[in-house]
């Protein structure tokens, strides 16, 4: 990387690549990664469940058979 | 003499490489018509912030101020972007808001492979870029002050404007010919004004209460289209989805080129961002489709789902359900797809929104 650094990467800033593996970031990023799914599938589900409610309470009555 | 051209002696080979990035974008914008409201401006801006001792980055940081550090630019652009859309399609069949969903998987797997190479919230931030949604990248990554805003942008425009390149060869390649040629019925139901007007505020809601950093996106989002659907005001609804978002849109596209100087710009980092931006959009699509090829596991013949819907749960509105349109037709010249891949496109622009709001949750 200093490598780089130094002759490829004059054209600008020094880089803030810090490739390496990190236990800890590692567990996190995995968690978040986990989670989130999770998070956007869980409130997406509510979502679709409070659509398909509104759906049935505003849709127009459907007439009895005996009704003329 | 010597102050006519004391300025040409500062110019340096940097700043003629960004005018030469900036000279492609506007290709791209004018000749190949890609995303040509913010590739132009930005292409220009590009331009304008790498002449040497350019005064108009003076102009352009009291701009960012002003509507960008503030996210108030990105904001406003969403009120248009909510009156723009119809929710019609996602209303009639609500279950397709699960690929949408499915389709941010390319934002999650992204922070995890940019975590190896940067701190977690600006790998959070480039991540973002799955989004496929400019409002919701500039938020963010600003929300979580990094320092890539300029390359972050840069990749997500750009790679909106690919879809019609980047999504088909993924889609070909996670489907069976069999499976794309899947015809599915439209739902001929009939959706209630009244479920449109309360759309946009049970949502806010719901979302608001589990992540309350999307508020001010969601909210912003879904007022313009509650704006749309209320039906008493047209010339509002007109005048977000046309002057303001074009107006704001001006100012967004110039403006975040000022982090596009030459010293930030030019780095091994940009060209990271930009690898993993597309990773983002790959991973996305794959997540759409491969929810879709699971849900037919169960489902009987017949009511099977065709995977490349799951395609158009990328937030890149209307392009992406176009392009899956167009390869349901190339399979069969009789399978028209466009409703239903027309209703996952507009429920990612939604999932978009959820996604950025629980990244801004676990590292705000």
């Amino acid at each position: 990387m200093n490598f780089i650094n130094h002759t490829v990467l004059q054209a600008g800033a020094e880089t803030g690549i810090k490739f390496g593996y990190d236990a800890e970031k590692f567990l996190k990023a995995l968690s978040v990664m986990g989670m989130g799914m999770l998070g956007i599938f869980i409130i997406t589900g509510v979502i679709i469940l409070s659509v398909i409610l509104l759906n049935k309470i505003t849709s127009p009555k459907k007439r009895n058979k005996n009704t003329p | 003499m010597e102050i006519l051209y004391q300025n040409l002696l500062q110019i340096t080979w940097q700043q003629v490489v960004m005018w030469v990035i900036g000279g492609i974008l506007i290709f791209l914008a004018i000749k190949k018509e890609m995303e040509p409201t913010l590739l132009l401006p930005m292409g220009f801006g590009a331009i304008l912030v790498n002449l040497p001792l350019s005064g108009a980055k003076e102009t352009l940081s009291v701009l960012f101020d002003a509507g960008i550090a503030n996210e108030l630019f990105p904001l406003i652009l969403f009120i248009g972007i909510g009156a723009m859309i119809d929710f019609t399609p996602l209303l009639t069949n609500p279950k397709l808001m699960i690929f949408g969903a499915a389709a941010q998987f390319g934002i999650f797997f992204t922070l995890f492979i940019a975590s190896f190479f940067f701190d977690i919230k600006d790998a959070a931030s480039i991540a973002i870029i799955g989004a496929a949604d400019g409002p919701t990248s500039i938020f963010v990554a600003n929300i979580l002050g990094s320092k890539y805003l300029g390359a972050i942008m840069v990749a997500a425009y750009s790679y909106m404007a690919l879809v019609p390149i980047v999504q088909p060869p993924i889609i070909k390649l996670c489907t069976t010919k069999k499976e794309r040629c899947i015809k599915m019925h439209v739902q001929g139901n009939q959706v209630s004004k009244l479920t449109k007007i309360l759309f946009p505020i049970v949502v806010t809601i719901i979302v608001g209460l589990v992540a309350p950093d999307a508020v001010a996106l969601i909210g912003f989002l879904m007022f313009g289209n509650l704006i749309r659907e209320c039906g008493v005001l047209n010339s509002l609804s007109e005048t977000a989805q046309k002057v303001l978002a074009n107006l704001v849109t001006i100012f967004l596209g110039i403006t975040i080129s000022l982090k596009m100087v030459a010293e930030e710009f030019l780095a091994l980092d940009t060209l990271l961002i930009l690898g993993l931006g597309l990773i983002a959009f790959v991973f996305d699509t794959f997540g759409g489709v491969m929810i879709a090829k699971i849900m037919n596991i169960f489902l009987p013949e017949g009511k099977k789902i065709n995977p490349m819907i799951g395609a158009a749960g990328i937030s890149a509105f209307p392009m992406s359900a176009r392009v899956v349109n167009k390869l349901g037709l190339e399979e069969d010249n009789q399978n028209f797809l466009l409703m239903h891949s027309i209703g996952v496109n507009v429920s990612g622009q939604v999932a978009s929104v959820i996604a950025g709001g629980l990244i801004l949750n676990f590292f705000r």
